[in-house]
């Protein structure tokens, strides 16, 4: 989710849609707008509120340093996990020259 | 938006479903997360024509899903609002919602109530002209009074404080009162404020004065001076004829008549004619022998 903002800030939806659209299908609804809160409550995401003509005004979300940091960490995490089981699995990463 | 857009209503109930699963929250957080949920919610209804419930599942179980990524605790067992109704709750507080564009309305309704059931209350008069207008103490002392009120009615609802559901409630129920005092004015047609009160007098037809029928009038203007063809109207605005019983007019009254060319009868003093003549003899004569200048300095835009 990080990774979405970082992108691009967002709001609730919005962040959906991309992460749905990025190939991960089962994310739930409630879980997005949940954990989109408590990044913000953990300080790696900002909020500014967008005044909307046609509807409620949309509270957008916005990456920190911290939540760079934080997403930083994340992929080097997940970078080695992968990698672990990768490796579990028998699956060569190189190609050999 | 599609034309297949789910119903709002529908988007409302479901909203206050999971705000109610959320009540056990503290307001701030409460609010911030519904309020990030309803744009949220309204996109995807718009989205598509599933109903929610298809699309996300069940309210209360959408708000666990939220408390949980949240990182909020789980209601606790006695917090729990009994499912029908909830239901009932969700159907009922988008009308009040809705409601909510008229608070303006309200608002200014409200300071006229308060006023009103306070010169109920405190016996204060009615102004002599409109029985609506309540008066404390005098119009000037009113109007600020009124402005004051109405001022601070408007800022106290662009506030929204919480605890003024308590006055709007005991203010809605003043109005009943307050309505029938103005329904009881109406009928009345009260010319002098506070309670009227009935006199039961001989049944006089036409002008009279405490059952006295009156047969003429002499009105003076404040310097002392005999005034001719004043027309008198009651605070009804109906005008205070001397003679309508008459068939044809008594044919020595001088007969005034309006630029319709309609005989006028509450234009005072009525003038006669000499007897055989169609002359007034003494168009200045009256009663009184000398009537003082008035003391009082002039009303302005009299």
């Amino acid at each position: 989710m990080l990774a979405v903002v970082a992108e691009q800030d967002g709001y609730g939806y919005d962040v959906l849609r991309r992460l749905r659209a990025a190939g991960l299908a089962d994310v739930g609804d409630a879980s997005v707008y949940g954990t989109l809160r408590r990044l913000y409550r953990g300080g790696s995401l900002t909020s500014y509120v967008m005044p909307s003509d046609e509807g409620p005004h949309r509270r957008y979300y916005g990456i920190t340093d911290h939540g760079r940091a934080l997403l930083d960490r994340s992929r080097e995490t997940w970078t080695n996990f992968s990698a672990a089981l990768d490796a579990l699995l028998q699956i060569k990463l190189e190609v050999k020259a | 938006m599609s034309a297949t857009a789910t119903h709002p209503q529908d988007v409302a109930e479901y909203l206050e479903r999971v705000r109610l699963a959320l009540s056990d929250l503290p307001s701030e957080e409460r609010d911030e997360l519904m309020a990030d949920v309803e744009s949220s919610l309204l996109d995807a209804a718009s989205d598509s024509s599933v109903p929610l419930v298809e699309q996300l599942g069940p309210p209360e179980r959408f708000a666990g899903e939220l408390r949980a990524a949240a990182g909020l605790a789980a209601p606790s067992g006695a917090g729990a609002t009994a499912p029908r109704l909830a239901r009932l709750l969700a159907r009922v507080r988008p009308l009040a919602a809705g409601a909510r564009d008229f608070a303006p309305a309200w608002w200014v309704l409200r300071a006229y109530v308060a006023i009103a059931a306070f010169a109920l209350v405190t016996g204060s008069g009615w102004a002599y002209r409109a029985q609506m207008i309540p008066v404390i103490h005098s119009a000037n002392v009113t109007a600020l009074v009124g402005l004051a009120v109405l001022a601070l009615s408007i800022w106290l609802g662009r506030r929204g404080f919480r605890w003024m559901l308590v006055a709007d409630l005991a203010l809605a129920i003043a109005v009943i009162p307050v309505a029938v005092h103005l329904v009881d004015q109406y009928r009345h047609g009260n010319a002098y404020g506070g309670t009227p009160q009935e006199i039961i007098l001989p049944n006089t037809p036409g002008l009279a004065f405490d059952g006295r029928p009156i047969r003429n009038i002499y009105p003076y203007d404040r310097h002392g001076r005999l005034l001719q063809d004043v027309r008198l109207y009651d605070e009804a605005g109906v005008p205070l004829p001397v003679g309508a019983t008459d068939p044809h007019g008594d044919p020595l009254r001088r007969t005034v008549r309006s630029a319709s060319g309609r005989r006028v009868l509450n234009a005072f003093p009525i003038r006669y004619f000499e007897p055989g003549s169609r002359r007034v003899k003494h168009p200045a004569a009256a009663p009184k022998r000398h009537v003082p200048a008035l003391r009082t300095p002039a009303l302005r835009g009299g």
